[in-house]
């Protein structure tokens, strides 16, 4: 995927904004709260319909204006089209296709597909399994049409379970009525653990390859662990029995404490480095490339199911990085079709490459290299 | 606010209608004004009479205009045949296809715990009193495809099918006329789960 133009109208600190990136790698030097971030964040906003700094969209809106967009020309596998995102106070969002207004706005993700890396994604290492399972979540959503389906059908009838479980009291009939809410949980919580199974056994490879490729000695792995007790390669009919059968393993606990206590909604991903626990025993700079392991290995993933090479957005990638390292990753990232890089460091200190060099100083961007 | 008193009112009114948007019902309005008298009344007086004159039938649930309605009086149905639906609108739906001769029970929506829906506040009660004569020899569960139409038809389900009546449920799958290629992965699963044999 390329992004040949980006076009921003009330995004963050710009009212009106055009930029043409370069193919390949772009850096974005400048010093802090200059606009290097915002940038990314656009883009990723395209991409996504969401921003990896706020839950809340109205913040990314030019002082408190009401409507924001973001647009961009993209270079894609099948040709070129322009993807339009919007934001405005009283209707949402909406994304457009060619000037299309399309209907549903979950089916922007994997028009552009993003792979982003951010200081704060060390959450995914130090934070709880419910990073890790939203991370994981995320990849998915851009690559399997039907994940957006099973994770919503899932969520909506775990919410509805939990309630039955919160209103009613244990009789014959309620017991019969949640027997039933067994059956449609079941059904789309096996098809999410197999398919995060399936992913994670696919990434499990790349992100222990990347580790070593950006310089650490030491053995990243990463492995699925199921709420429930699944064998390693279970299948789809397994995965909904044992569901079925834990489920009423614990309906005494489920009544007594009103919650769904088991079930995907409870997955782990452990990640290991040297057989040790990484969030507990890994430095912050072993955590730190594991965390960009595993973005890269993301990008590869989505590189393989879609067809297409997703963009990566880095932010400040570089700090924590020594020489040797900060040469790897620009090795790494100069193979795929398009980057972006935020960094304060100063461009004599950038590892030499035929990266586009851009300083970005509050509100301008002028191409350096 | 810019309107007059009356017209402010007529806005906010239409405003509550499911659907309709500030805009939408500001443009109700204008040609509410626009129309002349006589339509108007007319307007008037079909919502006064649909408000009066339409209940629902005692034995099946479905709007009817008397009691019992007429498909439930009408000699032609097949009575050991019930279909049971979430709401009128899918009685004129399967009414439309002229296929189906049986009866109707209307449950008045689906069980969703979330908005304190239970089997409670439906129908269910009045449909196994219905079951208990020995008339009836199938239900047809034809509750929607989503969460709670489903979970309503499998709790259904449970509590019909020890009456030894057989049930069953509406097959879900690819639309008719509709290309394979188009069809989305979740409904081809479903389409491949309920295949039939040839």
């Amino acid at each position: 995927m390329q992004l040949k133009q980006l076009n921003l109208v009330n995004f963050r600190s710009w009212d009106e904004f055009i930029f043409k990136p370069a193919a390949g790698l772009n850096i974005f030097c400048g010093g802090n709260a200059q606009g290097k971030t915002n940038l990314l964040e656009s883009i990723f906003f395209l991409a996504t319909g969401t921003s990896f700094r706020t839950y809340r969209d109205q913040e990314m809106a030019h002082r408190g204006a009401s409507a924001f967009a973001v647009g961009g020309q993209v270079l894609a596998a099948a040709g070129e089209f322009y993807l339009g995102v919007s934001w405005t106070e009283t209707e949402g969002k909406t994304f457009t296709v060619n000037r299309q207004e399309q209907p549903r706005f979950a089916d922007l993700l994997g028009h552009l597909p993003a792979v982003a890396f951010t200081p704060e994604d060390l959450s995914l290492i130090k934070g709880g399994p419910r990073q890790r399972r939203q991370a994981l979540n995320f990849l998915l959503l851009q690559t399997d049409r039907s994940y957006y389906f099973y994770l919503r059908e899932f969520n909506r009838v775990l919410g509805q379970r939990n309630s039955h479980l919160k209103r009613s009291r244990p009789s014959p009939g309620n017991e019969l009525l949640l027997l039933s809410w067994d059956e449609q949980l079941t059904q789309p919580g096996a098809e999410l653990m197999v398919r995060r199974q399936r992913a994670l056994a696919a990434m499990a490879p790349w992100i222990k390859e990347y580790n070593f490729r950006l310089g650490s000695r030491k053995e990243l792995s990463v492995f699925y662990q199921p709420d429930l007790a699944l064998k390693p390669g279970f299948d789809l009919p397994s995965a909904r029995e044992k569901f079925k059968q834990q489920l009423l393993q614990n309906r005494k606990d489920e009544w007594r404490r009103r919650l769904t206590l088991s079930g995907p909604q409870r997955d782990e991903i452990q990640i290991l480095l040297d057989n040790q626990e990484i969030r507990n025993f890994g430095s912050q700079g072993e955590q730190r490339l594991a965390t960009l392991a595993w973005k890269l290995a993301e990008a590869k993933y989505i590189k393989e199911h879609t067809g297409q090479d997703p963009i990566l957005l880095l932010d400040d990638v570089y700090s924590e990085l020594d020489v040797e390292r900060r040469r790897f990753l620009t090795e790494q990232v100069n193979r795929s079709e398009q980057t972006f890089i935020t960094t304060a460091e100063p461009k004599e200190n950038l590892p030499s490459s035929s990266a586009a060099v851009w300083q970005v100083t509050l509100g301008n961007i002028e191409r350096l290299q | 606010m810019y309107y007059p008193e009356p017209m402010g009112r007529l806005i906010a009114q239409l405003r509550k209608l499911p659907g309709i948007g500030p805009r939408t019902a500001q443009r109700l309005a204008f040609h509410i004004l626009d129309i002349p008298d006589q339509e108007a009344k007319q307007l008037i007086e079909a919502i006064a009479t649909a408000r009066d004159e339409v209940s629902h039938c005692s034995i099946c649930g479905n709007l009817a205009t008397e009691d019992p309605c007429n498909l439930c009086s009408s000699p032609g149905r097949d009575r050991s045949l019930i279909c049971v639906l979430q709401d009128p609108r899918a009685v004129v739906a399967m009414e439309r296809t002229h296929e189906y001769k049986g009866l109707y029970h209307v449950l008045g929506g689906a069980i969703s715990p979330m908005e304190g829906i239970g089997p409670d506040e439906l129908r269910v009660k009045e449909l196994i009193q219905r079951l208990q004569d020995g008339t009836v020899k199938e239900v047809v569960l034809a509750t929607d495809l989503n969460a709670e139409g489903e979970v309503t038809a499998t709790y259904l389900a449970r509590l019909i099918k020890p009456l030894g009546i057989k049930t069953t449920r509406l097959a879900h799958g690819l639309p008719v006329g509709g290309d394979l290629e188009y069809a989305d992965q979740v409904t081809l699963a479903k389409a491949f789960e309920g295949r039939r044999e040839l």
